[in-house]
């Protein structure tokens, strides 16, 4: 067998691999908080309903809106999930809670400084202003404006709702 | 079958100085491919230009955080390039380590361990990078910085054991999760990966295509159920090393359907190919062939 094998040329190093299958394991088990480098590796594992309010982000330049088509796929990744982040400026907030109830409970309690965005960025129309910035650099436009519009799969195409 | 008799099966070559040397250089020009690509497509650090951070549900990072670096990055003009010089140089001045001064080779994997956790993990705090995806730059320095030739194989071979199990795990949380038992589960899938490009480029050929994915739910479902078998497939390398060519196919196979149709890449993963690759050299003290 692989680890007994492991043991014999190096106790050291057969306990470093048998910790790590541990972490490995326990972090499987647990499927909740991770460990780097221990992850569970369930990206679009679980049920996906059909909702039928789908909400589409659209960005404006000069009255028209951006087209995905127009850009590489990193390029629209960068525009909607920084928006995305700009668009839940509580995230940060709303985890920390859980993290201080979780350090708490192993007796080093974490403050709030490091996970939150530094005070002279947080604000949410700070945030919006730097996301136009940035959205603006990697489209070459300025950014107008940003709406939500709610669509529903029709069976063959999406449409407003 | 254990892991020994695998040698029997598998037309064996010794591991050598030869071997790791050849692991090594597959392991740069991976590395370096990889940069050249990211630096095309703009995911370098400093191309990022970040100017928000999320924090994540991990406790190692929460350590991480601790020290503030992603705060003080946002600040600081320049910051964001030093990382990206740190992080981009390193394996090449592993690689000058080992061929010139081989006695330092432990010193100079751990100086990469140590800059590949701190980017990695500051780097994946920023959008639009998981750190799932980027596992291989926190593991591979631990074999880097094996000295001795055993030791390197024993991690070498972890590492393949490590990637099979990322591999067919996913294809288990799909089971567990219930997301294989939902004929519906691509079709939506699709939707809500490309909702905005679908509806802001109405007329182009990938929306079409997307559109008659979602429509024909069973084909759709077909290709979720193959990359599951994809997925799972993967536990056979837990048995025997006969399929590892098989399994890097596989792996291509996948990582190609997702930035087709998913337009998820998945090239952060690629070092570990290395891994099945030269999964059938053996420690000529264990072959038994």
């Amino acid at each position: 067998m692989f680890l007994s094998r492991v043991f014999q040329h190096s106790k050291l190093l057969g306990l470093f691999m048998v910790a790590f299958i541990a972490g490995q394991l326990f972090v499987a088990y647990n499927h909740g908080m991770v460990f780097s480098p221990f992850y569970n590796y369930w990206m679009y594992a679980s049920r996906f309903t059909r909702s039928d309010s789908l909400p589409v982000i659209f960005i404006y330049s000069e009255g028209q809106p951006l087209k995905g088509s127009d850009y590489i796929q990193q390029d629209w990744d960068k525009i909607l999930l920084t928006h995305s982040y700009v668009r839940h400026p509580d995230a940060n907030r709303n985890l920390y809670g859980e993290i201080k109830r979780l350090t708490k409970k192993v007796g080093y309690e974490m403050g709030p400084g490091a996970f939150l965005m530094p005070s002279n960025l947080a604000h949410p129309d700070t945030m919006y202003m730097l996301w136009k910035q940035h959205t603006g650099r990697i489209s070459g436009k300025k950014i107008d404006k940003v709406l939500e519009k709610i669509y529903r799969w029709d069976g063959q195409k999406l449409i407003p709702r | 079958m254990t892991f020994t008799d695998n040698a029997k099966v598998v037309n064996n070559v010794d591991f050598s100085e030869q071997t790791r040397a050849a692991i090594i250089r597959a392991y740069v020009i991976i590395f370096y491919a990889l940069a050249a690509y990211k630096w095309s497509t703009g995911m370098w650090l400093y191309q990022h230009d970040p100017f928000v951070f999320q924090t994540r549900f991990d406790g190692i990072t929460w350590l991480f955080m601790q020290t503030r670096l992603h705060q003080y990055l946002l600040h600081q003009e320049g910051g964001f390039l030093i990382m990206d010089i740190f992080f981009y140089t390193m394996p090449l001045i592993y690689y000058k380590v080992y061929r010139k001064a081989s006695a330092y080779v432990h010193v100079a994997g751990f100086i990469m361990l140590v800059i590949n956790w701190f980017y990695i993990q500051i780097y994946t705090l920023y959008p639009t990078n998981s750190i799932e995806g980027h596992v291989g730059w926190l593991l591979f320095p631990v074999l880097l910085m094996m000295k001795d030739l055993r030791s390197f194989y024993y991690v070498f071979h972890g590492l393949r054991y490590f990637f099979l199990f990322f591999f067919a795990s996913a294809g288990f949380w799909k089971i567990y999760e219930g997301g294989l038992f939902n004929i519906s589960q691509m079709s939506n899938l699709l939707l809500f990966q490309h909702k905005e490009q679908l509806v802001s480029s109405p007329e182009h050929w990938f929306t079409m295509f997307i559109y008659w994915m979602a429509s024909h739910e069973v084909f759709s479902y077909i290709l979720f159920l193959l990359t599951t078998v994809m997925e799972l497939v993967f536990l056979v390398g837990f048995f025997t090393k006969r399929f590892d060519r098989w399994l890097i196919r596989i792996f291509l196979l996948f990582l190609l359907a997702n930035i087709f149709i998913m337009k998820i890449n998945y090239f952060e993963v690629l070092p570990f190919l290395i891994t099945l690759y030269y999964a059938k050299y053996e420690l000529p003290a264990n072959k038994t062939a």
